[in-house]
């Protein structure tokens, strides 16, 4: 198996990309327009296609430019200024569109649309490049073959081996099993495989929670009955009352055909949840919308045909709707230049619109759970805008999906393990065909904007930061991960993407510390009431402005509050260990440690930090007492000299003060520039502030290399034959 | 006229709260001369188990209110009582149901009366009784002299004119202006009577790192004949000195700045002020920001608006646009100070005159602004109240005429005067704060509580339209300073930014549509629930002063490692040498 996995197609191109992919990796950790490298001799490269010189970067809101050249390879587009003030990298992945204007006196305008919001407008000198520009990108944006994507040749730096073993070991699949378990489903339901060959439906996952009183007949009638035979499943269970979200397509009711098969399976919907006998059944279409299929055999449920439900429309309109609205959203946000023009181009996007009404139906289902109603819910195919919403809904109920790891299983269930087509609603492949972009929508960005507004109204309740949903976004697109290849879990698997390709969550997980909220509490808040009253439906200017330097602040408070965070944690196993240092020398010295003075100061801070303290991050985020207990331990037990040592590790070990992130605008080592959401990282020791590469991180420190470097040599290796009393 | 004639009732019982700052409760409403009281209803059983009940009582001040509205609840039944509506200038609104239609009614009237009194003296500050002992009396804190004295020490090319001396030549202006070093009180005089209200050049702000300064007045009245005033062009050419060029700002559109010559005022002609330029960089004027705001808050109270309606409003009310162009003209303003003497090696000063017509409006928030972004000390809570007894209340703002009313309506008996120009003031401090949360020693909070005390409060500072008025009424020996109360230590506490981080370089906000943000803790204030929001604004704060906290004990704590290591070396060669002597023995 082992041989029969790697490379099915080694031709040279791939080798190519992933000899570039490693180098690549080694020199930039991720996709989007990070700039470490400074004078890396591209032309050096393997597989560089394409390189222009004296190519303009037009600044849209200065209408400076800058001069530079473009190179394409087999991966990426990549711009360096001549004067090296600026570098942008943009995975192939990440190419929306690429658009050239006519020929003028200062250049053929060509500019490039990315899936991540980055514009980049040049003007390159000859027509001629500009058209082999244009044909190359078109060509490299949108491979025609899934298996031409980048997460096929993309190899993690250091992950060579496992490669070539055939085996990934970062992956890790989600198990539904285990999330139903979590949820603690009753009785009531149970776990079928009849799909287990994907027979019936081959976009849901094989295994499929149903309710324990239904027959296998009842459920292969009821797919026959469902468009694309999604049958209604279990998908959430609300344990504090048995409260239950189904997720299904449309029935093909057309006109007037019924199913009693299917009216068996809601029924027993309704009678998993003992406490309540009503069902709601939401359709998230606009009525109007829903009317049209019925034109087409489709539809939606007769309320007469069912008992006990009670059926309810939103106004969600669908993926080409949401396709314009964001097109329309980012034209605004790029070219409108005073406050009118913009927000009169935010309100005829629709977006802000759209957004409050998926929170608004998010709102409902969770309001109707919360209650004791479950809930069953359906577009056309139940895999669009039933995704957002239930998804939302769980994240309202459920305080495990605003966890980093929740929000993963939330995104591995409801979005990859029932089949919301990640391929082709990305446009990770499919060719620059019409029907291509046709299926092309924001429907997962649209979801990351909801959960976003959540999170603004309840800036406590999650353990992520909006960095984390902007980081899921954008390799949601990039390709360079295998995570989200594909446009369901059949396909996943016919792909071989987990021998083949990095999970991204194993990716995301090596900088988790990068995506935690600062000002989480845990515990705190079970189910979350939204605000859906339009004033509280904000425009995210951080996703779709994130490139605009000027626009994000640049004080933020999100990132102070993360360093003080880091450092409060810093400081208190620091003066922990002090204090243990402290009452060591005393004992040693035959003196009561209660005759200290710091002793009974640190009591009065003591109260402070449990207060603070029930926030449980600082454990995670800084250097854990525990290990520096254990440090002071062993100069205890092992040599009584190290007392003498003036220069005590301790005393240099962590900075006090660490160096404000006011002004700092690239890493003090390699002067990577930090883009204005990127996180700044501090080494412990000095204080200074450097980027993830430059730093050695280990489980209680981050140091940078110098720091590393000197500390290394002071190991407390002396030994001596003095021994205080 | 006596307050107590107003009251035609002065308690009114079987009163329900039915939307307020207060959960929905029964209660009575109580009349006093400035407030109006409302008292929830007390059962026995409450009664005795919280004998500290009234604390529960709200005290509502009816120079708070902006209007008020009576009807009845039912049109066909009036005996079912009547409706109180009290919409007042913070934005809040408040209902109340009471029994008796003609009480709701006679309540009505008298706040509608004791509300839109016109006579300074009548006002609440001139009752007021302190409670609490004045430490730093806000009346003397930030006076001209001290200033002066400050401004001494980095630049001798001002002098202190008492010109003004009893508002003879200005009434808008203080008694003490500073002017430019070699301009005798005469010129000045010419220059006042050239000028719009006679307010002629004055300095506003002086930029140590440039040595470039900004300047303010009114508009010359230059008029259709072509007025000019050589002393007035002597004031403004003294000021170049080795500058090559200054720059005269006119916060009018080239238009408005024509049309006002035909009508007596003008701008200054090249060819008389041949070394300025001068840029026009339109500010909303004041008549226009009343309707905007009534607008925008019209659209955030309407909390049943649909998406596009209120998207619709918010960018086409204007008041964000009035925001920008502002903090746009601001910006200008602090470049021609900052940029222009830094980028050339040269260094060469460049003075900047600001002026819209009257020099009391866009003028003030223009050269209050600039400050703002240019001076760290400005940031920083002393130095923003001296800037707004400066900029604001002794350069003549008419704070009396502009805030008699809010955003629900313009006043019938004080004319219509009304304009939110402080408020926009403060709401482009906001922006230029949420770009800078570090760069500001106090947080938003302190922003509402100016604004809600600039519209009606117990404390004298914002009464009066200038000091000409302050000392007619004898404001500043009959109440007391709003910064009497702010000083006080147990005050400033709560509106001190644990994040701050004094920065000592210009701030340069970003004035893109996207960056310019509704404030919505002052305008959807009552319509939100703020606690989540203030949970995680609190435990960023707590985590800053635990790190200050813990950093200086740390570093108290390696002293006494050190110490202790000494000791505890000493200690052991003497055990060495003892042992030693052990041995030799």
């Amino acid at each position: 198996m082992a041989y029969s996995t790697f490379p099915a197609y080694t031709e040279d191109i791939t080798v190519a990309g992933a000899l570039l992919a490693d180098r690549i990796g080694r020199l930039f950790e991720s996709v989007a327009g990070k700039a470490p490298l400074k004078r890396i001799d591209l032309e050096s490269l393997p597989n560089l296609t394409i390189k222009v010189e004296k190519v303009q970067l037009i600044d849209r809101f200065t209408n400076r430019s800058l001069v530079g050249t473009l190179y394409v390879t087999t991966t990426h587009v990549i711009f360096i200024a001549d004067d090296h003030s600026k570098e942008i990298w943009v995975l192939h992945g990440l190419i929306g569109s690429v658009e050239r204007g006519s020929m003028t006196a200062a250049g053929c305008p060509l500019t490039i649309t990315c899936k991540n919001f980055l514009i980049l407008s040049l003007k390159i000198a000859r027509d001629r490049d500009c058209q082999d520009l244009l044909e190359t990108l078109q060509m490299c944006s949108r491979p025609v073959n899934v298996e031409e994507v980048f997460a096929f040749s993309y190899v993690r730096p250091g992950a060579e081996k496992d490669l070539s073993a055939g085996t990934s070991s970062e992956w890790t699949a989600i198990d539904l099993d285990a999330e139903f378990r979590r949820q603690g489903v009753d009785n009531k339901w149970k776990m079928v495989d009849f799909n287990g060959e994907y027979q019936y439906c081959d976009t849901y996952p094989r295994r499929l929670m149903v309710p324990s009183a239904a027959s296998t007949q009842t459920l292969i009638g009821s797919c026959q009955f469902r468009s694309r035979a999604r049958l209604p499943v279990l998908t959430y269970w609300h344990r504090a009352n048995s409260a239950a979200i189904c997720r299904c397509a449309q029935p093909l009711t057309g006109f007037s055909a019924r199913c009693v098969e299917d009216e068996q399976l809601m029924d027993h919907i309704a009678k998993a949840n003992a406490h309540c006998g009503v069902l709601h059944l939401v359709d998230t279409r606009p009525r109007v919308n829903a009317m049209v299929n019925k034109v087409q055999g489709k539809g939606f449920e007769d309320e007469r045909n069912y008992t006990n439900m009670r059926f309810h429309f939103f106004d969600i309109d669908n993926i080409h709707v949401m396709r314009g609205s964001l097109q329309k959203l980012v034209d605004a946000c790029h070219r409108m230049r005073t406050v009118t023009e913009f927000w009169k181009g935010v309100e005829s996007s629709g977006w802000l619109r759209h957004v409050r009404e998926v929170l608004k139906c998010a709102g409902f289902l969770s309001d109707s759970v919360a209650r004791g109603i479950s809930c069953v819910v359906h577009c056309s195919d139940g895999w669009d805008r039933t995704a957002q919403t239930i998804s939302v809904a769980q994240l309202l109920l459920d305080p495990y999906f605003r966890t980093i790891d929740g929000f993963r299983t939330l995104v591995e269930k409801d979005w990859l393990a029932f089949g919301h087509k990640f391929l082709d609603r990305c446009g990770h492949a499919g060719g620059a065909s019409e029907e291509a972009s046709k299926e092309f929508s924001p429907v997962f960005t649209q979801f990351l904007d909801v959960v976003w507004q959540v999170m603004c109204q309840y800036p406590r309740a999650f353990e992520f930061h909006e960095r984390f949903l902007i980081e899921v976004h954008d390799h949601s697109h990039s390709g360079q991960f295998g995570t989200f290849l594909g446009n369901c879990d059949k396909d996943r698997m016919d792909l071989r993407l987990t021998t083949r390709t990095e999970c991204l969550w194993a990716h995301l997980d090596r900088k988790r510390d990068d995506y935690l909220n600062p000002t989480y509490q845990p515990g705190k808040f079970s189910v979350l009431v939204p605000d859906t009253r339009a004033q509280a439906i904000h425009f995210w200017r951080s996703m779709y402005n994130r490139f605009d330097d000027g626009i994000i602040p640049r004080e933020s408070i999100d990132q102070v509050a993360i360093v003080t965070l880091e450092h409060v944690g810093v400081l208190e196993a620091h003066h922990t260990a002090l204090q243990a240092r402290i009452a060591e020398l005393k004992a040693a010295m035959g003196r009561r440690a209660s005759l200290a003075d710091s002793g009974h100061s640190s009591g009065g801070g003591g109260v402070i930090s449990s207060a603070v303290g029930d926030n449980n991050q600082t454990a995670t985020l800084g250097k854990s007492s525990s290990c520096w207990d254990a440090e002071s331990g062993v100069y205890d037990t092992t040599n009584s000299n190290s007392l003498l040592m003036l220069d005590e590790p301790e005393l240099s070990a962590v900075a006090v003060r660490w160096r404000s992130l006011r002004g700092v605008v690239d890493c003090q080592a390699c002067a990577a520039h930090f883009g204005a959401t990127d996180r700044r990282l501090h080494c412990y020791r000095c204080g200074s502030i450097f980027c993830r590469r430059c730093l050695e991180t280990n489980a209680d420190a981050r140091l940078c290399k110098n720091c590393a470097d000197e500390i290394r040599p002071t190991s407390p290796l002396v030994t001596s034959t003095v021994v205080v009393p | 006229m006596e307050l107590a004639e107003a009251i035609e009732r002065s308690r009114v019982n079987d009163v329900f709260l039915r939307k307020g700052p207060r959960t929905p409760q029964p209660g009575s409403l109580a009349l006093t001369g400035h407030h109006l009281i409302f008292s929830p209803a007390v059962d026995a059983a409450t009664a005795a188990r919280s004998p500290n009940a009234h604390v529960d009582e709200l005290w509502l001040l009816h120079s708070a209110v902006d209007r008020v509205a009576s009807e009845a609840i039912s049109r066909d039944n009036p005996s079912k009582g009547g409706l109180l509506t009290l919409k007042c200038k913070n934005f809040m609104m408040c209902v109340f149901e009471i029994s008796k239609l003609d009480d709701c009614e006679a309540v009505a009237r008298s706040i509608e009366t004791l509300s839109n009194l016109n006579d300074v003296r009548l006002e609440y500050p001139f009752f007021y009784r302190c409670s609490f002992t004045v430490l730093d009396d806000g009346w003397t804190a930030f006076d001209a002299e001290q200033e002066f004295a400050r401004l001494q020490v980095r630049s001798d090319a001002w002098r202190l004119s008492f010109v003004n001396k009893d508002f003879r030549v200005c009434p808008s202006y203080p008694e003490a202006v500073i002017v430019p070093k070699g301009i005798g009180d005469d010129y000045l005089r010419s220059s006042a009577s050239f000028r719009e209200d006679g307010r002629f050049p004055v300095l506003s702000y002086y930029h140590r790192d440039t040595r470039s300064s900004i300047l303010r007045c009114s508009q010359p009245l230059v008029g259709p004949n072509g007025r000019r005033s050589k002393e007035d062009e002597a004031i403004l050419n003294s000021l170049l000195g080795a500058a090559a060029k200054g720059y005269i700002i006119d916060t009018r559109s080239l238009n408005a700045a024509n049309s006002a010559r035909s009508r007596g005022g003008g701008s200054e002609p090249k060819q008389n002020y041949s070394r300025w330029s001068y840029v026009h960089r339109p500010v909303p004027r004041w008549k226009e920001l009343h309707d905007a705001l009534s607008k925008l808050v019209e659209a955030c109270n309407d909390s049943s608006a649909s998406s596009d309606r209120w998207l619709s409003k918010l960018g086409g009310c204007g008041w964000l646009q009035a925001v920008a162009d502002t903090l746009t003209c601001a910006c200008v303003v602090a470049q021609c100070v900052d940029r222009e003497g830094s980028d050339d090696s040269r260094e060469t000063e460049v003075p900047v005159i600001v002026h819209g017509a009257e020099g009391t409006d866009s003028t003030l928030l223009v050269t209050s602004l600039s400050t703002l972004l240019l001076d760290a000390d400005a940031r920083t809570v002393r130095g923003f109240e001296g800037l707004i007894e400066r900029e604001w209340i002794a350069a003549g703002h008419p704070f009396w005429l502009r805030c008699a009313h809010g955003a629900y309506a313009t006043g019938a008996i004080t004319g219509p005067f009304e304009a939110p120009t402080f408020l926009l003031f403060l709401d482009c401090v906001w922006q230029v704060y949420q770009q800078f949360p570090c760069s500001f020693e106090f947080t938003e909070e302190f922003l509402i509580f100016l604004f809600e005390h600039a519209y009606a409060s117990e404390f004298g500072s914002f009464l009066g339209n200038c000091e000409k008025e302050k000392a007619e009424y004898g404001i500043k020996k009959s109440t007391v300073s709003l910064w009497s109360f702010v000083n006080n230590p147990d005050v400033l506490q709560k509106f001190f930014n644990a994040l701050y981080e004094p920065n000592e370089s210009p701030l340069w906000p970003c004035v893109a549509p996207q960056s310019i943000m509704l404030w919505e803790r002052l305008f959807l204030r009552w319509q939100r629930d703020w606690t989540h929001a203030d949970g995680a604004q609190a435990t960023v704060m707590q985590w800053k002063s635990r790190e200050k906290e813990l950093q200086s004990k740390v570093l108290v704590m390696r002293r006494q490692l050190v110490e202790l290591s000494k000791e505890a070396q000493l200690y052991q060669q003497t055990q060495l040498i003892n042992s030693l002597q052990v041995s030799d023995h």
